[in-house]
């Protein structure tokens, strides 16, 4: 968990200019829009911990799950032939009940350093994570994929030092972004493409020191990005999370 | 197109067709979690987009040449402050639905497809053929009712699936063909009723059985899934199985 807190500490330092401390504080935040969270219930067998991700259908079997270990000796288990020839769909559920306690979760590869998470690898110091393929140094996420040093993200791909960024790829040093590839440096902005050093840019392509898709030049974007970042810096500090998300920009 | 992809599919899995497509909505779109029909702020056209927003959120349909003509302006000299900077910009907020990229064709009710064709109520579609009702889909053909799946042909009503064919009713099933209301079954294949397997053949209740007897079998139950949905338009999911028993 130390990797993971000195991960969390030099991402926010290089995308907030302030280095957070003490990821859990932050993990209600960070989980707040993703796609599907970590779910944790007790195997039926052994009640040991078992983690799974979040979405509708693996909710409604939370309380007849086994962890990877255990499924595989329970699938040893099998209907008589009797049982078998008098299958069927009405009386499949009460039938299979000696079998189907079951699991959801895949472990694929080497990994080093993986906690609370459900469907991982090869994967590296990840933590409260849903399929976590291929990634390092990622927390409170769904899905993030080829990615490093990500926080709070959901559905990304091929991206790096992101915090609350979804359903995007090829992102650098992004905070609340949704719906965007190619861009760095890009804050609370949502389809866009090949922006580098952008703040609330809604739908655009092709843009350098934007602010609400408008170029404004070097100076006055640094200056702009300050004050906002300084603005983040002390809500974060303070409540451990922004009312404003990417989601809510200009619905009041 | 769509129509006759699901007719082939039910045949495929099920030996015969068991109707048109729109019969069968209410059932196969229960695994699209994240779809919203929304209207265009500017054309007033419909827009799919992605769930997740505040009701008073405004959306364009992706690509809208007007768009970029209403803001061509921006005084930054009165952005002195995070609530003049968040005024300045709240008027050009506009969330983008109808997001359809790359080479696609027939591609109706969905957001975010790239390189798709023939695609229906879906959100997240990358490199698909005829997929109805599906959600978080990659390089798959026909499937229908689908959430997180991957490399797989002739799929209906599964989760967390990846390089499989001729799958129904399964969540978490790898490498496998021919499995019917299977969880948690990799590299296996001709298995009905199964549950956490690892190369089998053959199965029906984790029971392996010989050809003939699994074949004999096979047709019955097969045969009481397609009556079921031909006069129900729905039937027990995986889920419900699991649970214990009929819970729709």
């Amino acid at each position: 968990m130390n990797e993971l807190e000195e991960a969390f500490e030099k991402t926010t330092q290089l995308v907030l200019g302030n280095g957070l401390t003490d990821l859990n504080e932050y993990k209600e935040w960070l989980e707040k829009d993703l796609f599907g969270k970590i779910g944790r219930t007790k195997s039926v067998k052994s009640g040991k911990a078992v983690y799974f991700p979040s979405v509708p259908n693996f909710e409604r079997i939370a309380g007849n799950m086994l962890t990877l270990e255990e499924s595989l000796e329970y699938g040893k288990n099998a209907l008589s032939e009797k049982q078998v020839e008098k299958l069927s769909l009405k009386n499949a559920g009460e039938t299979l009940k000696g079998i189907s306690s079951t699991s959801v979760e895949v472990v694929y590869g080497h990994n080093i350093g993986i906690k609370e998470c459900a469907g991982y690898g090869p994967s590296q110091y990840c933590y409260r994570s849903c399929f976590a393929w291929f990634d390092k140094f990622c927390a409170c996420s769904f899905w993030p994929r080829t990615s490093e040093y990500c926080f709070g993200v959901s559905r990304i791909l091929d991206s790096k030092f992101c915090i609350r960024c979804f359903d995007s790829t090829n992102l650098t040093r992004c905070f609340e972004v949704s719906d965007s590839t190619s861009c760095s440096d890009l804050y609370f902005s949502h389809n866009c493409e090949n922006v580098r050093d952008g703040i609330l840019c809604f739908n655009i392509k092709n843009k350098k020191y934007a602010v609400g898709n408008i170029e404004v030049g070097r100076e006055q974007y640094m200056r702009i990005k300050k004050m906002l970042l300084e603005w983040v810096g002390k809500e974060l500090e303070g409540k451990k999370k922004l009312e404003i998300r990417i989601f809510n920009i200009g619905c009041d | 197109m769509i129509n006759n992809a699901w007719k082939s599919t039910c045949k495929v899995l099920f030996g015969e067709e068991l109707g048109e497509l729109k019969d069968f909505e209410g059932y196969l779109e229960k695994n699209v979690q994240k779809l919203i029909n929304a209207t265009c702020a500017i054309s007033g056209k419909e827009v799919t987009a992605t769930k997740g927003y505040p009701p008073n959120a405004r959306f364009i349909s992706y690509g809208i040449p007007e768009y970029e003509k209403i803001y061509l302006e921006l005084n930054v000299n009165e952005i002195k402050d995070i609530d003049s900077l968040f005024g300045a910009i709240k008027e050009r907020a506009y969330y983008s639905g109808n997001n359809i990229l790359g080479n696609c064709k027939d591609v109706v009710r969905t957001n975010k497809a790239l390189e798709s064709f023939y695609v229906d109520g879906c959100e997240i579609v990358f490199r698909g053929k005829y997929i109805y009702g599906s959600e978080m889909v990659r390089d798959c053909e026909y499937v229908f009712g689908c959430s997180q799946t991957a490399e797989d042909k002739f799929q209906i009503m599964t989760c967390e699936t990846w390089r499989n064919q001729r799958i129904f009713e399964s969540i978490r099933t790898y490498l496998s063909s021919d499995c019917y209301y299977c969880a948690n079954v990799e590299s296996s294949q001709n298995c009905m009723f199964c549950f956490n397997l690892r190369n089998k053949r053959y199965c029906i209740g984790n029971l392996e059985l010989s050809v003939d007897k699994y074949s004999a079998l096979k047709k019955k139950l097969v045969n009481e899934m397609a009556q079921e949905l031909k006069g129900k338009k729905r039937i027990s999911s995986i889920i419900d199985v699991i649970q214990g028993g009929e819970n729709e």
